[in-house]
């Protein structure tokens, strides 16, 4: 117990004295998850607006395939990914790995399916008469999703949210595509599992600590944007 | 033969199992004003909803302004923007009344300046011009629907498809809301509304059906009323206006419809004893042939004398033989009678 | 409203591609000559954890990146993975310590120019009170016998690293295949691994290097060491350009100048943890006299 406390109280004392590095690791720890949030959010939203008001047969089973999505180790979309970016692999060619824009493009692939199933629940849970309101009053396709998306703009805001929420802490993807290497793709969650792999426990907790600061602030950000939005 | 705006042949519509529309003929003419007549329930909004393209029919053909729906997804388009719908419930979308309002004409291409000033107009033609800057979600049900109607007016639309629009409207808005609808044919535009209080039919509409059950009949069933069916002395009974209570032979409690066909009423100059429960005293207010049978219309529950207080009609079909026998004159007090088993009751809960 | 969300969306790219700049330095330019300018294109170093996790590069790399002008990309996994990396060209250099697979791989003809940059050894290290008696062991493989036969915990790396295949090479000499409750295999890089052992009280083969540098966080102490039996030597390789054209290979040679050079040497020779050289350096043999160690020098 007295342990576990003293490696706090080290972190506080760390986080006093802003390191360099850290603030790099940080700016691309938030770089990279805001990039791939908005990707994935332009993709997603359509998509699951699209696929959440209509009605057809197997959206039951391609909304189950969705959720199984969600399942997807972080680790695993690395790995798959890494074989396609290596030198011999099929996206050999565009020399990604090992750049932050390896890391962006794997936590686009892992936000994607869940910013696409709660805008799909969203586009769902939106009242029907909000639909057939928009129809009757002369709103084309797009003008209809555009129109959803205002109305449960609460819900599709969360699913933006969780999105982002995913990506900011992962650390599977951001270690297998992005090397981990120091001024470059060291994130604040490889910085973590480097300085525990190497015993500096204070330093680790400082880091999370330091992550968990921006998430919250970032929420808190989302918050004002909802306050906002919802009259 | 006038223009019809909609004209519907064999439409049925089914949930499942359940058959909840079943129109064998239906037809509005252009420039008219229509009524469909029913208790809740019966079909209307989903028959609205059909005929505004909204969802789709399970069988029948349907033609508005002649063309034929369900030949081209863009066809269809084209004809679902000629007819608006205002729900019974509108929905008011998260903005201020005015956006509500211009959402129709800025979905179709109208520049938003232009728009509001559509907006603002037929706000003020449903007496909400004040409450342009209003966020809409926070208004009462009388003025969201008044608001829904503002949506719908904007827009100008050949047709609208109107779900009971004096439900929840004080006397003062219904009488401006009557006097827009009115006036809906004048601008061209063809109104089909759907009320279950048979006054409103009567007093707007050029033709009326009735609609119960998903089955659709032509005309108004005579004797058609709605009212609340109430328990006094162990007996059920409605009271449709001082002076004229029904007696009906029914379990069922609360609001209800209640029909009486016309051609079990009895007329008698003198209060009948029989076994009918339901002797009620009036006026004959009209005297009309139809076909080889008189109709003739009494105005029950009123007192001998002001010309003008109109009660309630009740209709009894005689033989013109009758007719001659009595020597029936207008305004004659009569008394009409009939059987509580020959009311029909639609609606109503069990206790 | 729409403006709003539309300022905001835009704010938030703007930002997000202002923090992957200044994330990342190093955008690669074409020319890999010395430039001096620091924005030469960057070399990808692939490497164990056990050279990273002592803080060795991070004295070693520096002066390089300035003097050749482009930064060098640590990537740090276990040997096996180096040369995986090595072979699918996904890294430029290697520097690892296995010297069979390391021939192996040379004599696939997937890496040029082999050179020998240092050595130290491997430890066998666990709890101070050792039930297994390993410190009076006859050698390195009898020190993991005692330990199978009393079967007290043992954590290896049991992840194909430098360090992995030596110990595995150990049961081997004691013809002894390890398995139990008894025997745990982490998986993960030598830090990590020791702090397993350090939690679980257990025996562990470590080399020199990673000990000492964490030596401050644990509690294990040295049980058995044998400079000359468990030498642990380090070599640098440049991956081949004729398999892998489009690999940075005179960025790679020289990096591999720069280790082997009595510039880099000596500040390998000078890394020190607590007053103890965690590395020898070995690229440029001393005088004929007594090598700890043969140094394997390929003529460049």
């Amino acid at each position: 117990m007295r342990w576990t406390l003293e490696q706090f109280a080290e972190a506080l004392r760390l986080l006093g004295s802003l390191d360099r590095q850290v603030l790099g690791a940080l700016a691309l720890s938030l770089g990279v998850a805001t990039l791939s949030t908005v990707l994935a959010t332009a993709a997603g939203l359509p998509i699951g607006i699209a696929v959440g008001l209509a009605r057809f047969r197997g959206k039951r089973l391609l909304t189950t395939v969705l959720h199984t999505l969600l399942a997807l180790p972080t680790v695993l979309i690395g790995l798959v990914l890494y074989t396609a970016l290596s030198s011999r692999g099929l996206l050999g060619s565009w020399r990604l790995l090992y750049t932050p824009a390896a890391i962006v493009l794997g936590q686009f692939v892992l936000a994607l399916p869940l910013v696409t199933a709660l805008a799909l629940a969203a586009a769902e849970g939106v009242d029907p008469r909000v639909r057939l309101t928009a129809l009757t009053l002369g709103a084309g396709r797009w003008k209809v999703a555009r129109t959803i998306l205002a109305e449960g703009r609460g819900a599709f805001l969360a699913a933006v949210v969780a999105g982002f929420g995913r990506v900011f802490g992962e650390v599977g993807i951001s270690m297998m595509l992005g090397g981990n290497i120091r001024g470059y793709t060291r994130t604040v969650t490889t910085a973590v599992a480097l300085e525990t792999a190497r015993g500096e426990v204070p330093l680790g907790i400082a880091l999370g600590l330091v992550l968990m600061a921006v998430a919250l602030a970032v929420n808190l950000l989302f918050l004002h944007l909802r306050r906002r939005a919802a009259p | 033969m006038t223009d019809l705006a909609v004209e519907v042949c064999g439409l049925t519509k089914d949930y499942g199992p359940r058959r909840v529309l079943d129109v064998d003929r239906f037809a509005v003419e252009a420039g008219s004003i229509s009524a469909v007549v029913g208790p809740n329930g019966s079909g209307k909004t989903t028959l609205l909803g059909i005929l505004a393209l909204l969802e789709p029919s399970s069988a029948g053909e349907i033609a508005l302004w002649g063309e034929p729906v369900g030949r081209s997804r863009a066809a269809d388009r084209r004809l679902r923007r000629r007819a608006v719908m205002v729900h019974e419930r509108p929905w008011m979308f998260h903005t201020t009344v005015l956006e509500n309002v211009a959402y129709g004409p800025v979905a179709r291409g109208m520049g938003r300046a232009e728009a509001q000033r559509r907006a603002a107009e037929a706000l003020q033609r449903v007496g909400l011009a004040h409450a342009a800057g209003w966020p809409a979600p926070a208004l009462s049900a009388g003025e969201a629907r008044r608001t829904a109607l503002a949506r719908a007016l904007a827009v100008e639309p050949d047709l609208v498809l109107l779900d009971e629009p004096l439900a929840d409207l004080d006397a003062q808005h219904r009488a401006a809301v009557e006097q827009i609808v009115r006036e809906l044919p004048s601008r061209g535009t063809t109104v089909l509304l759907t009320t279950h209080r048979l006054e409103t039919a009567y007093r707007l509409a050029d033709r009326c059906a009735s609609l119960i059950e998903g089955r659709l009949h032509d005309a108004l069933p005579d004797n058609h009323f709605s009212g609340t069916v109430a328990e006094a002395d162990g007996e059920a009974v409605m009271d449709l206006a001082p002076g004229c209570r029904l007696h009906l032979a029914t379990p069922l409690r609360g609001p209800a419809h209640v029909v009486v066909d016309p051609r079990t009423v009895i007329l008698s100059r003198t209060p009948p004893a029989s076994s009918a429960r339901n002797s009620l005293a009036g006026r004959i207010a009209a005297l009309a042939v139809e076909g080889d049978r008189i109709r003739v219309t009494v105005d029950v529950g009123v007192p001998a004398s002001p010309r003008g207080v109109r009660g309630v009609p009740i209709v009894a079909l005689i033989t013109d033989r009758s007719l001659r026998e009595m020597r029936l004159v207008l305004n004659e007090p009569i008394w009409v009678v009939f059987k509580t088993v020959s009311l029909d009751v639609y609606g109503g809960k069990s206790p | 409203m729409r403006t709003r969300a539309i300022a905001a969306a835009m704010l938030a790219l703007s930002v997000s591609l202002a923090a992957c700049g200044l994330g990342c330095r190093g955008a690669p330019e074409d020319s890999s000559a010395p430039n001096g300018s620091g924005r030469g294109r960057p070399i990808r170093l692939a490497t164990t954890t056990s050279t990273e996790n002592t803080g060795l590069l991070d004295l070693l790399l520096p002066p390089f990146e300035r003097w050749w002008g482009a930064p060098v990309h640590v990537i740090a996994v276990g040997t096996g993975r180096a040369l995986q990396l090595g072979r699918n060209g996904d890294a430029d250099v290697l520097l690892v310590h296995a010297p069979e697979a390391e021939e192996a791989f040379m004599a696939e003809g997937a890496g040029v120019n082999r050179r020998s940059v240092m050595f130290n050894d491997f430890l066998v290290v666990g709890p101070s009170a050792d039930p297994a008696a390993v410190a009076r062991a006859d050698g390195p493989a009898d020190a993991l016998a005692r330990i199978a036969r009393a079967e007290t915990p043992f954590v290896s790396r049991g992840d194909d690293s430098g360090t992995h295949k030596m110990e595995l090479s150990l049961w081997k000499k004691a013809s002894l295949e390890p398995a139990g409750g008894w025997y745990l295999e982490a998986g993960q890089g030598m830090g990590a691994t020791l702090l397993v052992a350090e939690e679980k009280r257990a025996y562990c083969l470590t080399d020199r290097g990673t000990f000492l540098a964490m030596r401050a966080n644990l509690a294990l102490v040295p049980l058995y060491e044998n400079p000359e039996a468990l030498a642990n030597h380090y070599s640098i390789i440049a991956v081949n350009p004729a398999v892998h054209p489009d690999t940075n290979y005179f960025g790679a040679m020289a990096l591999v100048a720069w280790v082997t050079s009595p510039e880099g040497q000596q500040i390998i020779g000078d890394f020190r943890v607590d007053g103890e050289a965690l590395f020898h350096p070995l690229a440029v043999p001393p005088a004929p006299q007594s090598a700890l160690a043969p140094a394997p020098a390929t003529a460049p």
